[in-house]
Order: C-alpha cells, then sequence, then structure tokens
C-alpha cells in the first residue's frame, strides 16, 4: 500500500458520507507499526477533507504539555469548528453532568497543564475535547480500548453515553487482538488507493 | 494561530529586550571609550562612526545572534520535544495543520521581533556611547545625536534583521527538527539549531555585505 497524503481514496470508490449513524465501523490496517502508522496518518488526512466533523480518541501525547487542557481543547475547535477561546469553557460546562464534575472540577481541569493531571482525567479531558467537537465520525485509535486511560467500563459507557449518535470508526491492527468487547462491531474491508 | 504568534512575540520580542539593550551598552559604551583614548578625533566624529557602525553592520549582527542563542535554541528544542513526544502527529490527526500552527508563528513573531530589537539595540548603543564620552549634555542634545542616523540605514538594518532571522529559522525546522526521533535527538537538535541559524544569518549578512560592495564599485565605475 503505498499512499501519498495529497490523493488517499478508498478502492471501489467507497465513500464515508452515506454511513448510518451510530454505526461501529472496525477497520483491520496493517499490523507492522510503521505502516500502521502511516495508514492512520493518511486516514486522518482522508476524513478532515470530508465534509464533516470528525473527532480523534488518542492514547500517546493526547495533549501539548506546554499549554493548558483549555488551549488544548481549543486548538482543534478553533481549526473545526472557529470557536473562540472564550467559548470553550462554556461549552464545556455542558458536559459537567456526563463526568459528574462540580464547576471549580471544570475550571481546576481547564486551568492545567496535562502534565499535571492523574491519567484518569487525562482520558476525560480527551472525551471531553471529542464531545466539544460534536462530530459525525469518532476515529478511535487501538490503545484507547487495549491500555485505556479510563477504566475500560467506565470509559465505553462514557463513550456511548456522550458520543453514541456518532459513527465510530476503530481503526484495528490486523490480526493482533480480538476487537474490543461490549461494542456491536462491524469489520469493514477498505483499501486505500495511491 | 495568532495566540501563539502573540506569545512567541511576548517570548523573542520583550524577554530578549534586556539582553540586547545590555549588549547595545556594552559595545556602544566600549567603541566610544575605546575610539576616544586611541584616536585624536572629536566626540561628534566618534558618535557619527558609531552610528553608522552600528545601523550598518554591528546592530544586525548582534540582533541576529541574540535571537540565535535565545529564540533558536528554546524554538528548535520545544518543537524536537513535540515531535519526539508524539504532540505533533497527535496534532496533524486531530485535523491541525502543524506547520500553520507550531512552525509559522514561531518563525514570523521571531522575525518581527527581531526589526524592534534591532532597533532597540542600534538606539541604545548610540545613547550610552554619548552618555559614557567626557562631555556633557542636556535631552535636547541628547536627541540630536540620533539625527546622524542614516533612515536608509536604518530601513535596511530593520529589513535585513527581519528577514535573515526568518530564514535561518525556517531553514532549521525544516533540515533540523524533523530528523528528530528519540529523546537524546533533542539537545542534539537545539545545539544544531543555533549554529546552523548562526551559520545561515552571517552567511545572509555577508553576501548582503559582498552585494553592496559589488554595486558600489559598479556605480563607481559607471561613467
Amino acid at each position: 500500500m503505498k499512499l501519498t497524503h495529497r490523493s488517499p481514496r478508498f478502492a471501489g470508490g467507497w465513500l464515508p458520507g452515506p454511513v448510518a449513524e451510530g454505526a461501529r465501523l472496525a477497520l483491520p490496517l496493517p499490523e507492522q507499526a510503521a505502516a500502521f502508522e502511516s495508514a492512520v496518518d493518511h486516514l486522518c488526512a482522508f476524513w478532515y477533507r470530508q465534509p464533516f466533523r470528525t473527532a480523534y480518541l488518542t492514547v500517546r501525547a493526547p495533549f501539548l504539555e506546554n499549554v493548558s487542557i483549555l488551549e488544548n481543547l481549543w486548538i482543534p475547535l478553533a481549526w473545526q469548528r472557529s470557536l473562540p477561546l472564550a467559548q470553550v469553557a462554556r461549552h464545556a460546562s455542558r458536559y459537567r453532568d456526563l463526568f459528574g464534575w462540580s464547576e471549580p472540577d471544570l475550571r481546576h481541569l481547564l486551568a492545567s497543564r496535562p502534565g499535571d493531571l492523574p491519567e484518569p482525567v487525562l482520558g476525560c479531558a480527551v472525551l471531553l475535547r471529542a464531545l466539544l467537537t460534536e462530530p459525525d465520525w469518532l476515529l478511535i485509535e487501538p490503545g484507547w480500548f487495549v491500555k485505556p486511560l479510563l477504566p475500560s467500563a467506565q470509559g465505553l459507557a462514557l463513550l456511548e453515553q456522550g458520543l453514541g449518535c456518532a459513527r465510530w470508526l476503530l481503526l484495528w491492527p490486523e490480526q493482533q487482538a480480538p476487537l474490543p468487547p461490549g461494542v456491536p462491531w462491524n469489520t469493514i474491508q477498505l483499501e486505500l488507493d495511491a | 494561530m495568532l495566540l501563539v504568534f502573540f506569545r512567541q512575540l511576548y517570548y523573542t520580542g520583550v524577554q530578549s529586550a534586556g539582553i540586547v539593550m545590555l549588549l547595545a551598552a556594552l559595545a556602544g559604551g566600549g567603541f566610544v571609550l575605546t575610539l576616544q583614548a586611541s584616536l585624536p578625533i572629536g566626540l561628534a566624529t566618534v558618535l557619527e562612526l558609531l552610528a553608522s557602525l552600528m545601523a550598518k553592520v554591528l546592530g544586525v549582527v548582534f540582533t541576529l545572534l541574540v535571537l540565535a542563542a535565545r529564540s533558536v535554541s528554546a524554538i528548535s528544542t520545544e518543537l524536537a520535544l513535540v515531535q519526539v513526544s508524539g504532540e505533533r502527529t497527535t496534532l496533524e490527526r486531530l485535523g491541525v495543520d502543524s506547520r500553520l500552527y507550531l512552525v509559522l508563528p514561531r518563525v514570523l513573531a521571531p522575525a518581527l521581533s527581531g526589526a524592534v530589537l534591532y532597533l532597540y539595540f542600534v538606539f541604545t548603543a548610540l545613547l550610552v556611547g554619548a552618555l559614557v564620552s567626557n562631555q556633557t549634555f542636556d535631552v535636547w542634545e541628547l536627541m540630536q545625536i540620533y539625527r546622524s542616523l542614516d533612515p536608509l540605514q536604518i530601513l535596511l538594518g530593520l529589513l535585513r534583521t527581519s528577514l535573515f532571522t526568518a530564514l535561518a529559522l525556517a531553514f532549521v525546522l525544516r533540515f533540523s527538527i524533523r530528523r528528530a526521533r528519540r529523546l537524546p535527538d533533542i539537545p542534539l537538535a537545539a545545539s544544531n539549531g543555533v549554529f546552523q541559524a548562526i551559520v545561515v544569518m552571517l552567511l545572509l549578512e555577508f553576501s548582503y555585505q559582498l552585494l553592496l560592495r559589488a554595486i558600489t564599485l559598479a556605480a563607481v565605475a559607471a561613467p
């Protein structure tokens, strides 16, 4: 699979647009690390050029360490939704109940640097970023389920509760491990053309 | 991106101002004291020489060196860390163009700051040069010192400092940072970045001086 960032497209002219809301898709990708990373890069490049909102759940280096969580949440929002920084906190407070946070909890989270937060809170912040995007599609790294920032059950419950309507696309290394339990995954076979 | 730009402007423009003015004071004061002690020329001539030298060469070179030592090292380290930790990859996968968000403000802000720092340098060097001479000035006389500055030279100095800083940073970020893959690459990226920036900046300034000389010679030779 030889790809370029400029022209990734799917074999057979497959497009993510017509997929039904709430679909849970698992996309097997090459197992070898470099090929897997390259395929994810190209998929993301493809997805962000489509006319719908996309959020990305990542585990590795989820945030820029030298800016606050507030700014970290705002960066993709500014890119995808042109949302001003001043409005991020107001939008974030809509999701307080989902995480069981008080207003001071949320303020503390937004003002903190990623390095100052424990892993479960960081996991919530990654979810919060996805929620704020109000995505049509949610791209999920395999690590989110294999080595979750949040305890598996809680993470999955929050994901279903907050982003249940979105189409999920799990980027799954082929033959490496069984698909994460508790989700009715539909495995799709897609080939990226050069 | 604007937020990052203004933050970088503060780091390079405001935080470097003190160092640039200190260097300018030492250079300007040292120049006047040395010249007065070694040559039988009047203070007016000394200050004219100082103004010409600072505006034409030293202001640009010193400012570029300060930017290389302070800003290029900081920016190289920061971006190498972002690259090695995988934060840049995450940004890209979030649909953010890392060149626009991470690189562009870190090239443009120091370029703009460079121009302002050059002005700080020239004006401080002249002021301190005048103050350390064995003559007393009132405020009006001090203001007159700046009349010896050639506006065209100042404009060229501003443009050169700005352009050379941007080019040097673009070169460093293009060729040095992207190679950082592991943690031990970070200090290497920083030191290589500073070295490369100094070489590029001085090479550009040297080329400019050569070009200027060629133009001057051609103008003299023309009938």
